[in-house]
């Protein structure tokens, strides 16, 4: 029998997906699927196979498709990774699909992330200072140096993979977790921020920085770069230190006069 | 007293152990006439009276280290206000009469208390 050209160019792979049900006697279980995969494929790809052709009640989170929204976080094999960077060619011919760890399950891979997304709210994700309404018509200036202080972690795109790795958030449900401590060490280290005392006091609390115990999987799954563990561990240098970090920053500048007159003119 | 406060107690404590521990190792393995002379009646006799202070200080490490990182331990693993505020009144307790029953230990050996 001759073979077409689209299966000549693809491979079967089994894709064994995580399932859950609340209202289903049976409420967890994994069903396996065959996907037959085409090189450049991605897992993100393969989900939406098994949702469009083979089971239409199959759910999962996705959107921008491009590693920007942070929405199609998974454990693949064991590990955190987003469905739509990770390339199927690097999973090997049989693949285990769970929904992230440490937070409360929906829907098969959909999981609850408002207890994530309170902890980030938490450690005031924005910047705090004290004479923007006496400065209303100055601007905040930042030397390339300034910024490179935090540009690292102001990557985060909150698609809780390092939240979901991280074994002391499996133990501890109070605890901070990796992605709102790094963000709160970007708003410390922010030469424009003001707030390190006021964020120094929620993260250096019995669930906070101390309860870091350094493994390293944030970092090690973060599919943006950031590193969540050297966050925390600056977070803590600068906890017990006390000073030095808590000078004053510097007043806003007053606004350039000869580019108002050029933007006006 | 804030989480910072006592984590550097811990790692202060921690170092302060690690050296007065080798020195006590030290002390055992090297001071006139080798291990077995060191562990003898008299030789153990005159070590607590000479580095009576020592085994104060080195008590004081070892029972604030232990009971606080075994505090850390315990909140680390279970969470709720009132489990946290039992856990630390007991390792404070816990903690007050180790140092206690430790002191007198050494008074005696210091032949202050009999």
């Amino acid at each position: 029998m001759q073979r077409t050209e689209f299966e000549e160019r693809t491979e079967n792979v089994s894709v064994k997906v995580f399932r859950y049900d609340s209202s289903s006697i049976k409420k967890a279980k994994f069903d396996t699927f065959i996907v037959p995969v085409k090189k450049g494929m991605t897992l993100l790809e393969s989900l939406l196979y098994i949702k469009e052709r083979l089971d239409p009640s199959f759910t999962f989170r996705y959107s921008c498709r491009m590693g920007i929204c942070g929405s199609c976080g998974l454990v693949v094999n064991g590990k955190e990774k987003l469905a739509c960077k990770t390339q199927m060619e690097t999973l090997g011919k049989s693949i285990e699909v769970r929904p992230l760890n440490n937070m409360p399950l929906i829907r098969d891979l959909v999981v609850d992330f408002s207890s994530f997304l309170e902890k980030h709210k938490k450690v005031k994700p924005y910047i705090i200072r004290e004479d923007v309404d006496k400065n209303p018509d100055r601007e905040f200036k930042q030397l390339p140096e300034e910024v490179n202080n935090y540009l690292i972690f102001a990557d985060c795109i909150k698609c809780g993979l390092c939240y979901s790795a991280c074994p002391t958030n499996a133990t501890d449900e109070l605890y901070l977790g990796p992605q709102a401590l790094t963000q709160a060490y970007r708003f410390i280290a922010d030469s424009r921020d003001d707030g390190q005392m006021v964020r120094m006091n929620i993260v250096d609390t019995n669930h906070g920085i101390w309860n870091c115990h350094f493994a390293g999987s944030c970092t090690d799954v973060c599919p943006k770069g950031v590193d969540p563990a050297f966050a925390i561990q600056q977070l803590k240098t600068l906890a017990i230190r006390k000073s030095g970090f808590l000078k004053k920053k510097r007043p806003a500048a007053p606004i350039d006069k000869r580019r108002e007159i050029a933007e006006h003119s | 007293m804030k989480e910072s406060t006592l984590m550097l107690l811990q790692y202060l404590t921690g170092v302060g152990i690690l050296i007065l521990g080798a020195f006590h190792f030290a002390l055992l393995s090297f001071a006139g006439g080798g291990y077995s002379n060191a562990i003898s009646f008299a030789s153990v006799l005159s070590v607590y009276m000479s580095f009576g202070l020592v085994f104060e200080l080195f008590l004081v490490f070892l029972t604030f280290h232990i009971f606080n990182g075994f505090r850390k331990i315990l909140v680390e693993i279970y969470q709720g206000a009132l489990y946290q505020k039992t856990v630390t009144w007991l390792m404070i307790v816990a903690g007050a009469a180790t140092f206690l029953w430790g002191t007198r230990t050494i008074l005696i050996f210091l032949g202050v208390l009999h």
